[in-house]
């Protein structure tokens, strides 16, 4: 362990650059979310027709609600690591 | 009999043989013997079934079909994979175990009768617990030990559910499917086609058997105690084998049991909540591990010709690509030491090759169009939500999006950038490297020419019973799947930022096996010093009592006592005459 040193950082090092990744996810959400209106739609369920971005919206509610439940569940089940003593 | 070597036979009897072999070429003898294996396979003729008389009964060691051989032909690939990321450890143990595994694996897919599938059922059990023991620890030993009685108690309810099958119907064969009216639904034959349960007592038996391999729910801890603590190499072995002989043996028998989806569909979901929080990325990928067979249980409780399909077809890219997960984790647990996320981070300086294997085996996870668990996942959901179950369709996607936390982004993040934890490293060897390339490629190619999958999966890929043409690339697939991934990304992001997301705690997580390493283990010490001390009680007061009373009978032999007084001759005589007149009575009574 120690202090990464100066001499190796890279392209991720830089906060400049890490944005960069974040904005390309955004647009890149904001395409498939824009874009997925003009498309045939083909599926099961009537909301996958009537929701716009019905598969986005779900998969970042669902995402946030699955950490949620992992923070609560966090409090019910963690242990110290030599619980078991093994 | 045969002609031809049982498939599987290579891979066991080569494996064990192989310290046999001079240390120079042990390794290759190694290397070519899923080679050997699988081409032998291959041209095994199609239908190819072996028959033998044993007492009343008829065994089909061998039988080949299309189902059989989705499983047969990435069982060999997976162990020439593994062998190949073994090929740096000086490790014969290590060798002989995975390889007689593998064999013994792919044993079982082509067994035609249950007294077979019974052996190779205990054989992979015994045969890899040796993975974990090659650690050599104290604490492998423990969790080894744990796993083989598990696996062990699998085979044992497994025989004791054919027996009583086969008291039932007087046959040990597997039997075959059979076609619902809309000639699209099938079931399997331990299934009843009316109610889509299982058909009798000893059919749940045997579906208890699987499902502890399967690592349903409450059944499944086994798993993620024990693959974490295999070797660095050993886990690979483990991914591939023992939980997709499972997948097929349910797919095989249970096909079309309608209990299947509800189980399947948590086991799509409570492991995702679990991988969440676990610290040891070895054993958020067992978790992961846990969640994808839930689709193939989903798939296998479907029971359409494309959700069959697709549960074939997804336990051959999973194979591939979680086996590539748990390589890349295993090149960062034999360079760094440690696969606990809260110690890693910032790796893909030192091990930048090993990184971008590890994100090709993410996307593929994760579902991202252009890879191989793209393909496979969107016939399994394809066919689950024909069934317009909408629990289905939500806890499906729900688990979708869950696969993109643990797998997707847990795994690299952590391990390759985050926080740097100025860990520096070499990159994995050259052997590990050319192993999951090879993995890597095959997720990939899958990924955009999924057509050689396609061509040996048991049934015409169709969308439809009406025979609609199966097109994953649709542009509504790949726009939603798309859509999920994405602001699923951008949700953890958002997390990241705000300091939301959890952070990597060293820790341990209860899970149900806390019931029998804690609970169970307690209350039998309870009960055993409790009986101890009663034990101990009881023998103080018996022996107390015992010496009492011979102390006092000693007591009243002295002389002068009551017993110590000497008797006159008369007395003596009287007794003696006593005595002799009942053995005369007693003589008499026998005469008579």
């Amino acid at each position: 362990m120690g202090a990464p040193n100066d001499g190796d950082k890279s392209w991720f090092d830089e906060p400049r650059n890490v944005n960069i990744i974040v904005w390309t996810l955004v647009l890149a959400c904001l395409g498939v979310m824009v874009g997925g209106e003009f498309i045939h739609k083909h599926g099961h369920f009537a909301v996958e027709y009537t929701v716009p971005g019905f598969y986005g919206l779900f998969g970042f509610v669902a995402y946030t609600c699955i950490i949620a439940t992992a923070i609560l569940l966090r409090k019910l089940v963690m242990r110290p690591e030599d619980y078991y003593d093994e | 009999m045969s002609n031809y070597i049982f498939p599987g036979f290579i891979l066991i009897f080569g494996g064990l043989l192989l310290p046999l072999f001079p240390k120079a070429l042990r390794k290759w003898v190694a290397l070519a013997l899923p080679v050997i294996s699988g081409f032998h396979m291959h041209y095994l003729p199609e239908g190819y079934a072996l028959t033998t008389q044993i007492f009343d009964y008829t065994l089909t060691p061998v039988r080949m079909d299309k189902l059989s051989l989705v499983w047969g032909y990435v069982f060999h690939l997976a162990a020439l994979m593994s062998v190949l990321y073994q090929m740096h450890v000086k490790d014969t143990l290590q060798d002989v175990s995975g390889i007689t595994y593998a064999g013994a694996a792919v044993g079982a897919v082509f067994a035609g009768d249950l007294i077979t599938l019974f052996v190779y059922w205990e054989l992979t059990a015994i045969t890899s617990v040796f993975l974990i023991y090659a650690n050599r620890t104290p604490t492998a030993a423990k969790i080894g030990t744990r796993y083989l009685i598990i696996q062990v108690a699998s085979g044992v309810i497994l025989f004791f559910g054919v027996l009583l099958w086969v008291r039932e119907t007087g046959s040990v064969d597997i039997g075959s499917f059979t076609y619902s009216e809309d000639n699209w639904h099938l079931f399997g034959p331990f299934v009843n086609p009316e109610t889509g349960a299982p058909v009798s007592t000893a059919s749940w038996i045997i579906l208890f058997a699987f499902g502890i391999k399967a690592a349903f729910p409450f059944l499944h801890n086994w798993l993620q105690d024990s693959y974490p603590a295999a070797t660095a190499t050993g886990t690979v072995f483990l991914s591939a084998f023992t939980t997709k002989l499972a997948i097929y043996a349910l797919v095989r028998c249970y096909a079309g049991t309608s209990i299947l989806i509800p189980i399947g569909l948590v086991m799509t979901l409570f492991p995702i909540i679990f991988a969440v929080i676990e610290n040891d990325l070895r054993k958020v990928l067992a978790y992961s591990l846990n969640n994808q067979l839930g689709y193939m249980v989903v798939g296998a409780g479907v029971g359409t010709e494309l959700a069959l399909n697709g549960a074939a077809a997804h336990a051959f890219a999973h194979i591939i690509y979680k086996g590539l997960l748990f390589m890349a984790m295993g090149a960062v647990l034999y360079r760094v030491g440690t696969t606990k996320a809260n110690q890693l981070g910032g790796l893909h300086k030192s091990m930048p090759l090993t990184t971008i294997f590890c994100i090709i085996g993410s996307l593929s996870i994760s579902g991202m169009p252009g890879f191989s668990g793209f393909v496979t996942k969107s016939m399994t959901l394809s066919a689950a939500f024909g069934t317009h179950d909408v629990l289905l369709f939500v806890g499906l996607l729900i688990a979708s999006a869950g696969v993109v936390d643990h797998s997707g982004i847990k795994i690299p993040f952590f391990a390759f950038f985050a926080h740097d934890s100025g860990k520096r490293c070499k990159e994995a060897p050259v052997n590990m490297l050319l192993a999951m390339g090879i993995a890597a490629f095959f997720c990939i190619f899958l990924g955009i020419y999924p057509q050689p999958l396609y061509d040996i999966l048991p049934f015409e890929v169709r969308a439809d019973v009406n025979g609609t043409a199966w097109h994953n690339y649709s542009a509504s697939h790949v726009y939603t799947s798309f859509q999920l991934l994405f602001m699923a990304a951008l949700a953890f992001v958002i997390l990241m930022k705000t300091r939301m997301y959890p952070p990597e705690l060293s820790c341990t997580n209860l899970d149900t096996d806390v019931i029998y390493r804690r609970w169970l283990k307690r209350t039998a010490i309870v009960i055993g010093t409790t009986i101890q001390s009663i034990w101990a009680r009881s023998i103080g007061t018996i022996k107390g009592q015992i010496i009492g009373t011979v102390q006092r009978v000693g007591d009243q032999a002295r002389p002068n006592a009551t017993l110590g007084e000497p008797w006159t001759i008369g007395r003596t005589a009287l007794w003696a005459a006593i005595l002799l007149l009942f053995v005369f009575v007693s003589g008499m009574t026998r005469v008579m």
